[in-house]
This record gives C-alpha cells, structure tokens and sequence, in this order.
C-alpha cells in the first residue's frame, strides 16, 4: 500500500465513511407511529398491575410478544434494527429512560399492592407514553446527531 | 502501514463496515443504499468481506421474497476499528503537513 497515496486519501476515506452513516441515520429514521408504538407497550406494562389475573398474564404475555414483533416491523421497513443499547452518544438516553420507566413500573405495582386501584396504575401508564414516546424521539435526535455529525 | 487492512481499504468497503460496525446486521438493500453502489458492487465487496471472515451473509425470507443479510464479525469489527484509527492518524498527520510544508 503506497503511504503517500493514503495520506492524501485518508481524509477523504473517512469523509466518504461518515456521508454512508449520514445515509444511515436517514434510512433508520423513525417515524412517530413507531415512537407511539414503542411507547404503548412501556405503558402497557406499566398499566398492567392494574389488571386482575388472568387478564394481566395475557396481556403480559401480549406485550412480550410485542417487542420482537417491533423489531421484525423494523428489520423489515428500513432494513436493520438500531439496538437501543448501542453503545454511542445515545446509552446516557437508554439509560434515563429504562430508570424512568422501572421507577414508574415499581410505583405502579407498589399502588396496586395497596389497594390503590387501577386507576393509579393506568395513570401512571399514561405518564409513561407521554414521557416514552418522548425520550424515543429524543433518542433518535441524538442517534442522527452522531451519525451525521450535525446540530440535526 | 501499520493498521491499515488492505481488505477494508476500498472507500466501498469502508462504508460498508461502517455501517455494520453501527447496527452489526444490514439487509443488502440498505448497503446498497448507504455506500451508494450498484448490486453487483456490492455483491463483490461483501464477497471479499466474508471470504476475510469480517461479515456473515445470510439469507432470510422477508414480505414473501428471499434478502440478503449482512453481519459483522467480531474480527471483522477489531479490523475495522484499527483501519479507521490508522486512517485518523494518516489524516492528522496530513492536517500538519500542508502547514509546515506552506510555512
């Protein structure tokens, strides 16, 4: 491999391999449905304790069978699946929402246990979606921000 | 040079890595798209790529027709993390030159 020829090439090469991650991060976009979608099964989740067996079990499972149904719904629309827990500027975001999501996952349990009633539960859900299908869009935002090197 | 593979020196290869470095699997049709190529360059690099041992292709039936699914190894990841890291300090090493050499 002749070095002049990669020193003058070298910068171009890394050019060339970022403008494919731009392309990347467009093609993975995600559009606002599959945010929803991903927030209404944390929510679901989180509403789930206030169900009584079997429905809880059932939906439970549902919603089990629910994410790898999202990745599939992925895979197939662009092409890839962007794992949530990629390493990269986007983990700090993961990792906010997970603590966010068990906090109110634990809250919610805790408040059926006692005899709180669903409504607690499913309020608590509520907050969930809402604050989810945020924190997707957020990650998303700081997914493309990586991979295009931009402010967008 | 030392870090630099001559398997992923090709722009396309690179680009290719790239983005499986990212998401670790990629339909055929998302390369194509991202390294800006055509099929049948692609086909050719991703042949290269997997006879290194630094992808896996797969085939896997999606919508009724038959894809092509790329996946890279983790030789294939440590190549290309050293090729990028010698390409930084090629590209550096470039940045001061043209000043001392302008000087």
């Amino acid at each position: 491999m002749n070095t002049d020829f990669d020193q003058n090439r070298a910068a171009e090469a890394l050019a060339a391999m970022d403008r494919s991650r731009a392309r990347l991060a467009t093609a993975a976009d995600v559009s606002p449905l599959r945010h929803l979608a991903f927030a209404l099964v944390i929510g679901g989740w989180i509403a789930t304790p206030a169900l009584a067996q079997p429905w809880r079990a059932m939906a439970m499972a549902g919603l089990f069978v629910s994410v790898p149904l999202m990745v599939l719904w992925d895979r197939r629309r662009t092409g890839t699946f962007v794992n949530g827990y990629r390493a990269g500027r986007t983990l700090p975001v993961t990792i906010a929402m997970v603590v966010a999501a068990l906090g109110l996952l634990i809250a919610s349990v805790r408040l059926a246990n006692t005899g709180a009633g669903p409504t607690a539960s499913i309020a608590l859900a509520a907050i969930a979606v809402a604050g989810v299908y945020a924190g997707s869009r957020w990650w998303s935002r700081v997914y493309r921000r990586e991979l295009t090197g931009t402010g967008e | 040079m030392i870090g630099l593979d001559p398997v992923v020196h090709p722009p396309a290869r690179l680009q290719i890595m790239a983005v499986l470095a990212d998401v670790g699997e990629a339909e055929f049709a998302l390369l194509r798209r991202t390294a800006d190529v055509s099929d049948s360059v692609l086909s050719k690099h991703l042949g290269a790529l997997g006879e290194a041992g630094y992808v896996r292709l797969r085939k896997g039936a999606a919508g009724g027709r038959v894809r092509t699914w790329a996946t890279i190894t983790s030789e294939g990841r440590a190549a290309f993390r050293r090729h990028v890291e010698a390409l930084r300090v090629l590209a550096r090493a470039a940045a001061v030159e043209v000043p001392l050499a302008a000087g």
